[in-house]
C-alpha cells in the first residue's frame, strides 16, 4: 500500500509540545499521536493501522506474523518519506539518524531507524540515484525508549553524554542540508543533542529535523 | 534565482498555523464562499489553502484565530489538513471533503468505530427513552457515539455516552469558541476535555454572519457526521429536519442509513418512506439493528 501525505512543519501552533525546540528549529513530521497515559489510542491513517507502534515492535515480541507488521511499517515510513520530499531533493542531504536506545550488544538492539533510510536508499537506487546517510552517532548505555511510558526524558546534555561520535565525519562538510531523523520526537532533547553534535563538527550545513511522528501532549485542563 | 536544497524541501510540507489562517482567508475574503465552493477548488487534491493566500494575511488572519482560542479556553486545540497523513480517509468521502477540519480533545478517537445518533431538537418522551437504549447498546458493542450536541436527540445521545463510561464525539455547528445550545455548556466541557469536539465552522467570518446565513452550517456539519461514521441512526426526526441532510449523505457515501420504526408509524411523516425506498434500512428491534452494523 502507497500512502501520498504532505510533511508537517512543527510550527507555532504545535512546537510547545517538544520542549527543547526553539521557534529556528526546522522539523517536518507527517502524523501525530496521541500518547495518553503512555497508550497509544489509535494512530493511524486509518483505523487499526498502527504505524509508528508496529514500527516500535520489540525483538522479544517479534514473532514471526508481528515482523511482517514491522518489517511492512519500515518500508511505509521509507515511502512516505520519498513520496514526499522526492529523491532528486533528498540525494543532495546527508541524512544522520539517530541512533538506537540500546547498545549494538543488548538483546533489544533495534535498528529500525537505519532500516528506513536503507529502505530510502533502495528506492533511490531504483531510478539510479543514491541518498547517503552516516552513523555519526552509537549508545554507550542502554537506556530505556524515551517515548516509552516508564523512559526518562534525557537533557540534550545527558544525550550528547550518552553518545559517541564516530570519527568518519569529515563527509558532513560536503553537504548543504542535513537531516536528523528519527521515527518519534517528543520533547525534541534528542534533536537537540544532535544538532549541537553536528552544528560543532560542521557549522556551515542548515541542519533539520525529520520524524515519521511528533507526540502530541496531553494537557490536563487545570480544573478549579 | 534559484531555490536552495532547504528551500525545495520546506516547499514538500505544508505550515498547520499558515492552512488555518488561510482557511480562514478564503472564508472571509468573499461574500459567497461556501463548502461546495471550497471542494471544487480543492477537487484536485493537489493543493492547500496556503496556495492561494499570501502569507502575511494568512498570519494575521491565525493570530486573530489563536485569540479567540485563548478567550474561549480551548484546552486540546489542534487542525486536520486534508492531504496529511492525518486527515482520516473517511472524511474524503463526503460529496464536498472539508479542506481543514478544528478539534478540541483526542483527535484519536476518529479512528474507532462510530455510529452517529440523530434527530430532532423537539423529541417525544419515547424518543429521549429510545435514545438512552440505543446509545447504551452501542456502548456495550464498543462504538463511539457521534452526535451533534444539538438539543433534544442528540444532548440525550451524548450525557448518555458518557454516563455508561463510554466514548462520544460532537460535530457542532459553531465555531469550536461557541457553544450552541447554551445549556449544553457543561456537556460541550465534558466532551471536549476526555472525548472529541469536531468544527468545520471558520471563526472570524462566523462573527460577522447573520442568525440566517450562520445557521447553514449545522446541515453542513451533518454531512461531515456521515462521512466520519460506519452508520446513521435517526431515532425521531420530523418533515424538515436537519437530520434528513444526514440520511441523505449517509446513502450518497454508502453508510447505512438506519431509521427506527416508530417514524413508519407515524401517518403524518413521508420521509421513512422514501428513504426506506433509497436504501435505508428499517429498526424494529435493537437486534435487527445489530446484525446489519456488524454484517
Amino acid at each position: 500500500m502507497s500512502i501520498n501525505a504532505k510533511a508537517q512543519k512543527i510550527d507555532k501552533l504545535i512546537i510547545q509540545d517538544h520542549r527543547y525546540l526553539d521557534r529556528d528549529d526546522e522539523c517536518f513530521f507527517f502524523a501525530e499521536y496521541f500518547n495518553k497515559d503512555g497508550v497509544i489510542i489509535n494512530q493511524g491513517y486509518g483505523a487499526g493501522d498502527n504505524l509508528i507502534s508496529n514500527l516500535k515492535i520489540k525483538k522479544s515480541e517479534t514473532k514471526r506474523l508481528k515482523y511482517g507488521h514491522k518489517a511492512k511499517a519500515i518500508k511505509q515510513c521509507a515511502d512516505l518519506i520519498v513520496k514526499c520530499f522526492t529523491v532528486d531533493k533528498l540525494k543532495e542531504c546527508l541524512f544522520i539518524p539517530i541512533p538506537p536506545s540500546k547498545t549494538k550488544d543488548d538483546p533489544e538492539y533495534d535498528d529500525r531507524i537505519n532500516q528506513i533510510l536503507i529502505s530510502i536508499q533502495e528506492e533511490a537506487k531504483l531510478i539510479n540515484s543514491d541518498i547517503k546517510f552516516i552513523d555519526l552517532l552509537s549508545t554507550k548505555l542502554s537506556r530505556e525508549q524515551t517515548s516509552s511510558h516508564s523512559g526518562k526524558n534525557l537533557t540534550p546534555k545527558e544525550h550528547i553524554d550518552n553518545w559517541v561520535i564516530s570519527p568518519l565525519n569529515e563527509d558532513l562538510n560536503k553537504y548543504e542540508v542535513i537531516i536528523i531523523f528519527d521515527d518519534v520526537i517528543t520533547t525534541g532533547s534528542q534533536f537537540k543533542a544532535a544538532k549541537n553534535i553536528v552544528q560543532s563538527l560542521n557549522t556551515s550545513a542548515k541542519i533539520i529535523g525529520l520524524f515519521v511522528a511528533r507526540r502530541v501532549l496531553i494537557h490536563k485542563k487545570n480544573q478549579g | 534565482m534559484e531555490n536552495s536544497i532547504f528551500e525545495n524541501l520546506q516547499s514538500c510540507a505544508i505550515s498547520p498555523s499558515l492552512e488555518i489562517g488561510s482557511y480562514e482567508a478564503l472564508w472571509d475574503q468573499s461574500e459567497k464562499m461556501g463548502f461546495a465552493k471550497l471542494a471544487k477548488m480543492f477537487a484536485s487534491g493537489a493543493m492547500f489553502p496556503s496556495h492561494f493566500i499570501a502569507t502575511e494575511v494568512a498570519e494575521k488572519y491565525y493570530a486573530e484565530v489563536m485569540k479567540r482560542v485563548q478567550n474561549a479556553n480551548l484546552n486540546q486545540f489542534g487542525v486536520r489538513i486534508r492531504g496529511t497523513l492525518d486527515y482520516k480517509p473517511s472524511f474524503l468521502e463526503a460529496c464536498e471533503p472539508l479542506e481543514v477540519i478544528y478539534y478540541e480533545g483526542l483527535w484519536d478517537l476518529v479512528y474507532t468505530p462510530s455510529v452517529a445518533i440523530v434527530g430532532t431538537r423537539h423529541p417525544s418522551e419515547e424518543g429521549i427513552r429510545r435514545a438512552k437504549k440505543l446509545t447504551q447498546g452501542l456502548i456495550e458493542k464498543g462504538y463511539t457515539i457521534v452526535s451533534g450536541l444539538a438539543a433534544g436527540i442528540d444532548t440525550a445521545a451524548h450525557s448518555t455516552a458518557l454516563e455508561y463510561g463510554g466514548k462520544t464525539i460532537a460535530v457542532i455547528g459553531t465555531p469550536l469558541s461557541e457553544v450552541y445550545p447554551k445549556e449544553n455548556k457543561d456537556l460541550f466541557a465534558r466532551i471536549a476535555k476526555d472525548h472529541l469536539i469536531i468544527s468545520q465552522v471558520p471563526f472570524i467570518k462566523y462573527e460577522k454572519q447573520n442568525i440566517k446565513t450562520k445557521r447553514l452550517y449545522f446541515p453542513e456539519r451533518n454531512k461531515t457526521m456521515s462521512a466520519l461514521t460506519k452508520a446513521t441512526v435517526i431515532v425521531e426526526a420530523g418533515e424538515t429536519s436537519g437530520t434528513l441532510v444526514q440520511a441523505r449523505a449517509a446513502l450518497k457515501q454508502k453508510r447505512k442509513l438506519f431509521i427506527l420504526q416508530n417514524n413508519f408509524d407515524n401517518p403524518r411523516l413521508t420521509w421513512p418512506k422514501r428513504m426506506e425506498e433509497k436504501g435505508a434500512i428499517r429498526v424494529k428491534d435493537f437486534n435487527d439493528l445489530w446484525v446489519h452494523l456488524e454484517y
